[in-house]
């Protein structure tokens, strides 16, 4: 069996004990009718999605509106892009955007415009019955997803929502904690003066508290459940 | 002895719902500890996190700057604070500065430490705790149980009417739609808030970045939702590299909670941006503020005899093996830390004399230096903090005159003689001593005593001289007090079990008391002089062997002398060659496979229990249960075999209630296993469980394995 393999097998056990369900698609089809077979029994109708080439290669966004889920980009760049239609987004065109979505009238203030839209996609967060993010790879000794960013849009995404699903290509699992540090460590900050990435979280499992006596109870403060789609095509 | 702690402790002991609680968290703590080690190899990763924190406080200076400058560099402010009350004054004075009026906040336990929520409070500040337990207990006005579950001492109950009273509705007491309410509610804070202070578990000093790990996932909301988030972090959280932070990763969860890994661990670097667009900032805080705090810790750090305090990553599994928190739960401790570790802390954090008291708790059973993940010696620390005591302060004075006895063998004996003659008012039917006057009534109280005998075993011995010349192994044989005064038969059968072995067994007349009881109260001149006049007398024969049968002595014998004796040339060495030929008895019988002396006829079932001293401190548990079995006997295993027997002298003058309550636990593990036997092996158990069994009337018998091995019970 090739290395690939192994550490994936090994990521999905991993991954199952910790009490995520996984996916595996062989095909960007197979991929897509996941998600939306995933929405439709969950009945979910919005969903915020952070940066994701996967999501971007399946087209998930375009499919899952056209099912009539409404879904809404929470980097701010893909947001304005999403409503822009690809057209360039100068200080200006970002502040009417942002007037728009709110109704609140903003200036044309970088300062005014990120607070506005910070209080905007909070409330899109905590509404979504869905957060879907990408994870830069996995870990298989521990089934841990890691995803690396500057904006904190991701973690949010994936903390706030009813349900999370995180989408993750096969290819890019990484053995140990040990490899992940040195894959962390080669990716670049992105940020001048910043070694590694500003939010590095590693994701292992579903949250759960051991504080309200019983058992120890899943959903403590984060997403009733974790999905894991891992695509191999 | 303080009236103040045995009070607290006595109300905890009497605390039926708190009773019920700990034995609940006991035992699911003890099965996820099992689950997280399943798999690893323990050993070797706490070996690597131990050398990782060792370097990392050798270097910590060196790594504070590294630190700072490379957080700096990602935007972060880095506000070093000496002491508790300027890191409070930083934080309240920039939180004035933005004009913040609702803070929230993830579990840490240094803001514990430095009074941070009550400081932020008192300026008119909301503060409101994120993670569910310190909730509980914030609402509770309470300080936290337990380092990572602060509530693990509520019950549904009180949690739901802390609930329905802070949001003035009707909680359920049923657990998660009481979870579901308590989500909501702090949702509703998150979103509020102007303001995240978090702690840190590491912090990274090549990146500047801080780690924080939770279950719940309110690290993730405290730490990004609000504009300005303010981590407060012990200097002793940095280390190097990210590897270093993986060696913390790798044994935190699974130590306490016992999963691979926390749920969410999350790695901060400076402040983040939005990508592709000209804006000021990200999603996240637009300002961090990181406040590495110091209080106590360097002092800590320039103390050898401390410094290794400061490697404790906080994971609680300590207190979670602990005999006399599974009694008493945290909050008996008083300060912010429990335990054994929590004792050394409150030492440096917050109050020298309580840490006194406290010390006065330990057992010294080791369960949480078998467990540590960083490798702590706490009984050791422990053992320190006394001594630094007894240095500053000197004995009490009992306690000066009881060292002074047993420091010459003469007078100890001539004392056990007169006691002898005069305790024959005190005896029972048994032999027993149920009942003594004030202050020893305190140990009555709890276990029977054995009568002492009048016919010492030194004399009973004299025969056993060392042998000139000796085909078999010469093995001398050490008693220890307990065999000498109170069981001199037990001593008796040990030269008959070694002679039907095929050994050259004698008596060195010129042994004295190990003096564990000085070593372990911190009185090391008292532990010296017996410590040379041992080593010589058995030295003086030159056996092969020297054979114990309590492994308290074999700790002393074999471990303590090495480092009592460093520093003195000359007896160190002979300690050291003295080291190497001490065994336990079921220790040397199982290394020289000698067949069994005495088989019996009809099967019999009996039960083992594992002495403190014999397990954890000289690591042999398999071969007595060998022994026994190939003696004919069936081994039932009880719960907990290898569980404190409650045995200590000076805790059970000082808390006899808390040693009863530590009995009652193992006597109900015999009782369970339904047999009329418990073997063990080393006396001071024997004198505990037989003690404990006969103050309640229960036919159990206690034998000690020597006696089991040399003949038919």
């Amino acid at each position: 069996m090739p290395k690939d393999n192994e550490l994936l097998e090994r990521f999905k056990t991993e991954a199952a004990l910790t009490g995520a369900q996984i996916k595996v698609a062989s095909s960007a089809e197979e991929a897509v009718e996941y998600v939306l077979g995933l929405a439709k029994e969950k009945g979910i109708t919005t969903v915020v999605k952070s940066t994701s080439s996967i999501a971007d290669r399946l087209d998930l966004a375009a499919r899952l509106s056209k099912a009539g889920i409404k879904v809404m980009e929470t980097s701010i760049a893909q947001w304005a892009a999403q409503l822009a239609r690809g057209q360039e987004v100068p200080i200006d065109k970002l502040a009417e955007l942002v007037s728009a979505a709110t109704g609140e009238k903003v200036p044309a203030e970088p300062e005014a415009i990120l607070r506005v839209a910070r209080r905007m996609l909070k409330d899109a967060y905590t509404g979504a019955g869905l957060g879907i993010t990408e994870a830069d790879f996995g870990i298989a000794e521990t089934g841990t997803l890691v995803t690396l960013e500057n904006e904190g849009n991701a973690r949010l995404a994936a903390a706030l929502p009813k349900l999370h699903l995180t989408l993750l290509d096969g290819a890019r699992i990484a053995g140990s904690l040990a490899d992940a540090a040195d894959l962390i460590k080669d990716s670049p900050g992105g940020i001048p003066g910043h070694k590694v990435p500003t939010f590095i979280t590693y994701l292992t499992g579903r949250n759960t508290t051991a504080d309200i006596p019983g058992a120890i109870f899943a959903r403590a403060q984060g997403p009733a459940e974790e999905h894991i789609l891992i695509l191999i095509a | 002895m303080s009236g103040k702690l045995r009070k607290q402790v006595r109300q905890a002991l009497a605390d039926e719902t708190l009773q019920a609680a700990l034995s609940r968290f006991t035992m699911l703590t003890k099965f996820g500890r099992q689950m997280g080690m399943t798999g690893i190899d323990f050993e070797a990763l706490r070996q690597d996190l131990h050398e990782r924190k060792a370097k990392a406080i050798d270097n910590l200076p060196a790594l504070i700057e590294e630190f700072k400058a490379n957080a700096a560099a990602a935007g972060a402010v880095v506000f070093e604070a000496g002491n508790a009350g300027k890191a409070n004054d930083y934080i309240a004075g920039l939180a004035r500065r933005r004009g913040i009026r609702h803070i929230i906040k993830s579990k840490s336990m240094l803001t514990e430490e430095i009074g941070l929520r009550h400081h932020l409070e008192r300026t008119g500040i909301r503060v409101d705790e994120t993670d569910i337990g310190e909730r509980i207990v914030q609402l509770a006005r309470e300080k936290p149980a337990h380092i990572v579950g602060p509530a693990i001492h509520k019950t549904t109950e009180q949690i739901a009417s802390l609930f329905t009273e802070l949001l003035g509705e009707q909680v359920s007491t049923e657990s998660q739609p009481l979870l579901d309410t308590v989500r909501q509610s702090l949702r509703r804070c998150y979103l509020d808030a102007d303001m995240g202070i978090s702690g840190a578990n590491i912090a990274i000093a090549e990146t500047g970045t801080i780690v924080i790990l939770t279950n719940e996932g309110n690290g993730q909301l405290v730490t990004t939702l609000s504009p300005l988030h303010v981590a407060v972090v012990g200097i002793e959280k940095i280390m190097p590299v990210f590897e270093d932070a993986n060696a913390v990763l790798r044994l935190l969860s699974r130590s306490c909670v016992g999963t691979k890994m926390t749920v969410y661990t999350s790695f901060i670097t400076g402040t983040g941006k939005v990508s592709g667009l000209p804006l000021p900032g990200g999603q996240g805080p637009r300002e961090l503020h990181i406040v590495l705090v110091d209080n106590g810790r360097s002092r800590m750090r320039d103390s050898d005899d401390f410094r290794e305090a400061l490697y404790c990553i906080k994971c609680g599994v300590c207190l979670n093996v602990c005999p006399v928190f599974a009694s008493l739960s945290g909050q008996t401790y008083g300060h912010v830390y429990q335990g054994g570790i929590g004792t050394v802390l409150t030492a440096f954090y917050h109050d020298r004399e309580r840490s006194r008291e406290l010390s006065e708790m330990c057992l010294g059973c080791m369960s949480c230096k078998s467990v540590c993940p960083a490798g702590i010696d706490i009984p050791g620390l422990i053992r320190r903090l006394r001594a630094q005591h007894v240095r500053k302060k000197g004995l009490p004075a009992g306690k000066r005159w009881a060292y002074s006895v047993i420091k010459h063998p003469a007078r100890l004996e001539s004392a056990v003689r007169a006691c002898a003659k005069l305790q024959g008012p005190f005896l029972d039917a048994d032999s027993m001593i149920n009942r003594l006057p004030y202050p020893l009534n305190s140990i009555t109280d709890t276990i029977s005593l054995p009568g002492l005998n009048i016919n010492l075993l030194r004399s009973r011995l004299t025969e056993y001289s060392c042998p000139a010349q000796s085909k078999s192994p010469k093995v001398a044989f050490y008693s220890g007090c307990v065999t000498s005064f109170a069981y001199p038969e037990l001593g008796e059968d040990v030269m008959r079990l070694l002679e039907k072995s095929g050994l050259a067994p004698y008596y060195p007349q010129e042994q004295a008391c190990c003096g564990a009881p000085a070593y372990f109260s911190g009185d090391y001149s008292s532990a010296l002089a017996l410590a040379q006049r041992n080593i010589e007398a058995l030295s003086s024969g030159n056996p092969d062997y020297i054979v114990t049968v309590c492994p308290g002595c074999a700790v002393m014998l074999k471990k303590e002398f090495l480092s009592l004796t460093t520093g003195l040339k000359e007896l160190h060495e002979k300690a050291v060659r003295l080291s190497e030929k001490v065994r336990d008895l079921s220790q040397l019988l199982a290394e020289l496979g000698t067949k069994p002396a005495v088989k019996v006829s009809k099967v019999k079932k009996v039960t083992y229990h594992d002495p403190c001293h014999l397990k954890r401190g000289l690591g042999i548990s398999a071969e007595p249960r060998q022994l026994i079995e190939a003696a004919g006997y069936s081994l039932v295993e009880m719960n907990d075999a290898d569980a404190c027997c409650g045995f200590g002298g000076d805790t059970l003058l000082a808390h006899p209630e808390l040693c009863g309550s530590i009995l009652r636990r193992k006597l109900a593990n015999i009782k369970a296993t339904g047999v009329d036997t418990v073997v063990t092996g080393c006396t001071a158990c024997v004198l505990q469980l037989r003690g404990g069994l006969h103050k309640n009337n229960s036919p159990i018998k206690v034998v000690h394995i020597a006696r089991l091995l040399a003949g038919e019970v």
